[in-house]
């Protein structure tokens, strides 16, 4: 049902984004990016905790503020200090949300067996 | 009890539902604000800035040896004879030809049509250099050619044509493979121009890059 739910939000938002897109100034895309990347992690975070019943609503939503935040800041540091930090929170976001697909996957394949 | 777990649950979709719907919001804008980036010239690649900066510094060397080749016509005009109808057909003649040479009027005429396939399979693969497509361009140029398009897009004076990637960017237009040159001219001094032995035609045989000229009694070129 959260899977449900949460692909019809992602699909809803896209569609609207898509009809009345959401203005970003170009200077801060990279950030907007990986701010985008940490929610998208959180979110598959979120379905994994709920599948294994270990969901706490005030960890995912401070989860998925506190790291989108972070991932936008950590670009913007390396920005400022010429160092691409950005890459940390790509690899740490990207291998995160590998790892929460594949857990998903064997508890759905679980439950289905 | 039963209230307060489904007043949870509840809340936990709406949660899932809010923020999903808040990413998915911010997709589209960030995708069309990365397409748009990829576009300036801030994030091209430094060797196309450099071919379009020297076709630009070309351009303007063009340019002011046209400027003093009609600043010195107005001079010649202004002495020569008051024969005012001869001088109007002149200047007619030139605004003529300037229009076509920028492209600015439709032309149909007869021309040659040239179909440039490349083999990006295999295992060497031939890929038009941009050398060899300025070569068969400037080739044409100089055996009539009056009007060139390249896939539909005309060329004028001041377009610049190279090589991005697999891709063939003309000006500010950016066509693929396979590439069909039409050009408006005299059919048979063009021909005969590109089938020179030892010229682009073989250049381009040698380097297995399937060159097909064909004669085409009309041709239009928009502008």
């Amino acid at each position: 049902m959260v899977g449900f739910v949460t692909v019809c939000g992602l699909v809803l938002g896209i569609i609207i984004g898509i009809l009345r897109p959401v203005h970003i100034p170009a200077v801060y895309s990279k950030y907007v990016g990986l701010a985008l990347l940490a929610g998208m992690d959180s979110i598959l975070g979120g379905i994994k905790g709920y599948l294994k019943d270990s969901f706490d609503a005030t960890v995912f939503l401070s989860g998925f503020l506190i790291n989108s935040l972070v991932a936008a800041l950590l670009g913007y540091l390396g920005d400022q200090l010429g160092i691409d930090l950005y890459l940390a929170a790509v690899v740490v976001f990207g291998s995160r949300m590998y790892q929460n697909i594949a857990i998903i996957r064997r508890v759905l394949l679980k439950k289905e067996a | 009890m039963k209230r307060t777990r489904q007043s949870r649950w509840q809340s936990t979709i709406l949660i899932f539902f809010v923020i999903s719907f808040f990413v998915g919001l911010l997709l589209p804008g960030q995708a069309h604000v990365v397409r748009e980036m990829k576009q300036t010239y801030q994030n091209q690649d430094p060797q196309d800035l450099i071919r379009v900066i020297k076709d630009l510094q070309q351009h303007k060397q063009d340019l002011l040896v046209e400027e003093t080749d009609m600043s010195q016509k107005v001079m010649q005009y202004l002495r020569s004879s008051d024969d005012t109808a001869a001088q109007v057909n002149q200047l007619q003649h030139e605004a003529t030809a300037l229009k076509q040479r920028t492209g600015a009027v439709p032309l149909a005429g007869p021309g040659i049509r040239i179909t440039i396939r490349e083999q990006s399979s295999g295992s060497s693969p031939s890929i038009l250099a941009d050398e060899d497509l300025l070569l068969l361009l400037n080739d044409l140029w100089a055996s009539g050619a009056e009007v060139i398009s390249l896939n539909g897009i005309r060329l004028t004076d001041s377009s610049s044509v190279y090589r991005a990637g697999l891709n063939v960017r003309v000006g500010e237009k950016v066509t693929s493979m396979p590439l069909v040159i039409d050009a408006i001219g005299d059919t048979e001094n063009m021909s005969k121009g590109l089938q020179i032995p030892g010229g682009v035609l073989d250049l381009l045989n040698l380097r297995r890059i399937g060159a097909i000229v064909q004669k085409v009694n009309l041709l239009r070129i928009s502008n």
